[in-house]
Order: structure tokens, then sequence, then C-alpha cells
């Protein structure tokens, strides 16, 4: 707690506008980085096309970008921290299975639940509504077992349970659901930026800025509970409270974002790993900021792989985040100690 | 007062009729046999768990009522549980020691700094203080814990089984080291302990479980009174009140 992060953080803040620019600017047309400065800054470019595709297509994706790096590297780093194991994340806990879950509801239940007029009526709006509900109700479950559990290790085992439970359900709704239904729920599950209008990002953001707000109060609660549950209690730390208040945080950002951009993998357990080899440090202090920088930072680049620039394809950037993601984890349990 | 572990469905009771006062600037030990009710004494001393009946009062206020930041300025920890593995330095974990006195962000003040020094000096663990503390040996670690509650400088310390992984060397050291801060600060120091043969000549007061009883008084007192006889129901050891020691017969 006695050393200083400056040049850290001033890197990392140069790195995030340089990968926002760079993002914004590939895919399958190229747009110069000054255009792209002069689009954002002065609402102009040279060509027409160019201002439209930066205004409604490339900027709402790199904003979308960071808010989704941002928020689970929060989730993630929350979750490593409660139940002081390396392994822990918003995917273990079984939320983004819950908002899969109202996903998997929405397009394959359909057929038999009557779900069509329900989704015709609230069309853009219905899939988030559902997937932040299942998170939510998930969550609320977590809540009530995490209360009759003493042991923090078996509220990750619930969690794992929930996720299976879940995914059971998701099959047998494949099961009795069209081709067309299944496609469309795959299509979700690959995870997407894109697609997401003004009036959904400024939900997206509001919701986070509340949650992140949220999270720097937790700071000095996270930091006492590096020394188990009874050593934070002993310094005054009201668990029951704070326990509550990190799930409820947690959940809010992966429901929204699982809601609106799909389940994004590893990224939740990978970039709270990142950060403490980086920082070398468990202060929150410097870990809630470090890890929202590095989630924005490294979701960018993902993006920017993911749109294969020069090319007309984009890939799933679920897969992306796999490819980058499974690879670090394996790499840090090998070399350094799984410390949390 | 009744101490034991409660859940919805039943209640179980370690030990009952519960009754003593503690004066401040004591050494104390708590010694008995093995699941007899030591931890859950201090547990339930500590508030990290709820008496079953009877109430603990704390300069004269229940500490069921007091909330637990004001108590964590009056009472603090060193407990038996390994701590998780985190990246955590020895400076930095006294210095969590200072979290009923810092800010929301947990920014140490020129006081919280000053603090852990002085804990850190005084536990003869300032040169270790850029350490992982998962690089520490058990009796640096004991001395490090112990230098986290003097940084929350609080006028009770409560030790579990601070030597329980400890050489004869690192036992006496720490237990000296307690004995210096209950002569030098006037602290009030409760330790649970196996080390009976060595709480005999430290101790100012043994709080002693036995089968049927739990007794407390001063170590002269109770070898007087015979007491440490109940201590084992075994035929093998004995205690020896010439020796002042407990002593292992072969049979």
């Amino acid at each position: 707690m006695n050393k200083t992060y400056t040049i850290h953080f001033a890197v990392l803040a140069i790195l995030l506008v340089i990968t926002f620019v760079v993002n914004i600017s590939v895919g399958s047309i190229f747009i110069p980085i000054n255009e792209v400065f002069k689009a954002i800054l002065l609402g102009d470019a040279s060509k027409d096309s160019w201002l439209t595709i930066v205004t409604n297509y490339r900027l709402p994706k790199a904003i979308v970008a960071m808010l989704v790096g941002s928020g689970l590297a929060i989730s993630g780093l929350f979750m490593q921290t409660l139940f002081r194991n390396p392994l822990a994340g918003p995917f273990v806990l079984g939320i983004s299975s819950g908002a899969s879950l109202g996903v998997a509801l929405l397009f394959l239940g359909s057929s038999f639940l009557g779900g069509s007029i329900f989704f015709s009526v609230f069309s853009s709006w219905s899939l988030p509504i559902a997937a932040s509900l299942c998170a939510l109700l998930v969550l609320l479950l977590i809540i009530t077992t995490a209360n009759n559990v003493k042991n923090t290790m078996s509220v990750l085992i619930i969690g794992l349970m929930f996720s299976s439970f879940t995914t059971a359900i998701v099959s047998i709704l494949s099961y009795f659901s069209d081709a067309y239904e299944i496609q469309q729920y795959v299509f979700w599950g690959f995870g997407s930026l894109e697609n997401l209008s003004w009036k959904e990002i400024y939900i997206f953001m509001f919701v986070f800025l509340i949650a992140i707000a949220f999270s720097f109060q937790l700071i000095k609660p996270l930091n006492s509970l590096l020394l188990g549950e009874n050593y934070a209690k002993s310094v005054g730390i009201n668990i029951k409270k704070n326990k509550h208040f990190i799930l409820i945080i947690t959940s809010l950002l992966t429901g929204i974002i699982t809601a609106f951009c799909g389940p994004i993998a590893f990224i939740g357990l990978a970039i709270p790993h990142m950060t403490r080899l980086i920082f070398s440090t468990s202060n929150h202090k410097i870990l809630i900021p470090a890890s929202l920088l590095i989630g924005a930072i490294v979701l960018l680049v993902c993006d920017c792989i993911a749109q294969l620039p020069g090319s007309e394809f984009t890939l799933p950037i679920n897969a992306i985040t796999s490819l980058f993601g499974a690879p670090i984890v394996i790499w840090l349990l090998v070399k350094k100690r799984n410390f949390v | 007062m009744t101490i034991g572990y409660e859940s919805r469905k039943k209640t179980n009771v370690v030990s009952n009729n519960i009754n003593f006062s503690i004066e401040k600037g004591r050494l104390i030990f708590i010694l008995g046999k093995n699941g007899i009710g030591k931890s859950t004494l201090l547990k339930t001393i500590s508030k990290t768990i709820p008496s079953i009946a009877g109430t603990i009062l704390c300069n004269g206020i229940k500490i069921k009522t007091l909330p637990e930041q004001q108590l964590a300025t009056q009472l603090s920890l060193v407990l038996t549980e390994s701590l998780p593995e985190s990246l955590l330095t020895v400076y930095e974990l006294v210095a969590l020691g200072r979290q009923p006195y810092t800010n929301w962000v947990d920014t140490l003040s020129d006081i919280d700094k000053e603090a852990v020094k002085k804990a850190l000096i005084q536990t003869e663990t300032l040169h270790l203080q850029n350490k992982p503390f998962l690089e520490l040996s058990d009796g640096q670690l004991q001395r490090v814990l112990i230098a986290r509650t003097l940084a929350q400088n609080t006028d009770i310390i409560i030790l579990d089984e601070p030597t329980a992984h400890l050489d004869m060397h690192h036992t006496v050291n720490v237990f000296e080291l307690l004995k210096k801060m209950v002569q030098e600060q006037q602290k009030t120091i409760i330790i649970s302990s196996h080390e009976i043969n060595l709480a005999l000549q430290l101790a100012d007061d043994i709080i002693l479980f036995t089968e049927d009883k739990v007794y407390k008084n001063t170590p002269k007192n109770l070898i007087k009174d015979n007491i440490f006889d109940k201590l084992f129901s075994s035929e093998y050891i004995s205690f020896n009140s010439n020796l002042q020691q407990f002593t292992f017969s072969k049979g």
C-alpha cells in the first residue's frame, strides 16, 4: 500500500485511447485514424459514409466493448476475492447461466409457452429484460442459499449446480424447438458487441456507472476479506451486508452484459489475474481501477481481432476471448502460484 | 454463560455455567484438553459466534449491543485458521489492522503509518515488511499477526493457539513478546494454548476447562487447590506439584 502506480495507470490510459481509436478505424472498411478523430470530435469526415459508419456502428460498438470488458473484469475480481478462489468468476456463480436461461426461454420456449406474443410486443426490449430477470432470479436463489450455507466454497458449488440445471433446461427446450429458433439462440451464444442502439447503450451505461460507483465503496471490505471472513469481522467490517452488496453488483453487471452481448467467456476470469500480475498487489484500491482499464483494453483488442481487418467476415467475439483467455489462465496457473 | 454452536434445528452446547471476569493488564491462559471449548469460548468472547445464554460485558457494556466498528477498537484477534493466499506484503497485512481507523477507501494516514511501523518494530519484523507474507516461516508469520493486533491498537488481544506450529524456541519467543506487551503497554491478552508447563510459569491467570467445571484463578492458587489433577483423566499423565509440571509416567 506504500507503492505508487502513477506510471502504470498513465500507460494504461494511453493504451486505452490507442486501442479505442484503432478499434473504430478497423473493420471491413478501413477508416484512417485522423478521420476517426475528426468524426468523433467534430462530427465530420471526408466521406459521408465514414461518418455514418463511425457514429452508427463503430463508436457504439467500441463503447459497448469497453463497458463489457470493464464490467466483467470487476465482476470477476469481486467473485475471486469474495470466494477466495482464483477460479471464481461470474460464470462459475451461475449468474451468466441464469441470463442464458432467460434468453433460451425467449428464443426456444416461444413455440409452446406462447412467448411469440410477448416477443413481438416488446421487440428489442424483451431480450435484456428476460436475461436480467433470470440472472436476478438465480442471484436471489444464490443469496438465499448463501445465507443458509456458512461455507463460501459451497456457494461456489451451488453456482455450478445452477449452471448445469439451466443447461439441462436449455437442452430440453432446444429438443422441442425448430431450426430457426435454435439458430437464433446459437447466434446469441456467440456473443456480439454490435447492433445496440444508442438508447440501449445509455441504459447500459447508466446501470454500469451505478454499479461502478458502488464498487468503489467496497474497497475496504474487499481488502479486509483478503485475510478471511473472521479477520474481516474482527476489524469492524459488516460481512453480511457487504457480501450482499458484492453479489448484487456482480449480478447487475453480469446480467446486463449477458443480456445485451451474450455470454462473453473468460474475461471475468482472466482480467483480474492479469491485473494482479502487472501490478503485483492485492490492494483493491489499485485493483478496481486497474481492472476497469485492462478489461476495456483487452476487449477492444479482442474485438479488433474478431473483425479480421481487411476481410468481410467477423468472428464471434466469444471465440476470440476464449482463445485469448484460456491460454493465459493456464499459463498463470503453471507459472505463478494460484494466488487470489 | 453457556457457549456452543447454534443452528436452526439444534443447539450444540459445548460448555455451560462459565462465569469469570478478567482484569486489565493481565496475561491469561486458557487451558484444557482438545474439544473441551477453549476455541469456542474465544470465539464467543470475540463475538465471532453468539453466546447461547448469558452475557459478556466489556467495560460494563454488553458486547452484543456494541457496534462491530467499536468492538474492533477494543478487541483484536489472532486466529488458528490459515490465511487465504494473496499477494499481501507483511506491511500491507499489518496495515489491515488499521481498518477500524482508516477512511472509506482505506488510505493510511500518517498516524496509521506510524502505528504500523511501531507494531513492526515491537515485534521485530520491520526487516520483513516488503516480503510477501506467504514466504514467511510459521514463527515469523505468528509475529506478523501479533504486529497486526498491535497496529489495531486494542486493549484486549485474543490469540487462539498462537504457538501450535512452533518449536520450543519460537514458542518461548512469542510468549515472551506477549508478556512484554502486557507489562509495558497494559494490554489484556487472552491465549488458548496446550503449553501447560509454560503457561504455569508465565500466566497471571489461568482459565482451566475440566470435564465438569471451568476454573479461573492464578496458577499458584490452582496448584494449591489441586485442580490440575482433574485436567486429564488419564493414568499416564499426572501433575507433579513439587516440580509444578505435568509428568508422563510410562505405566
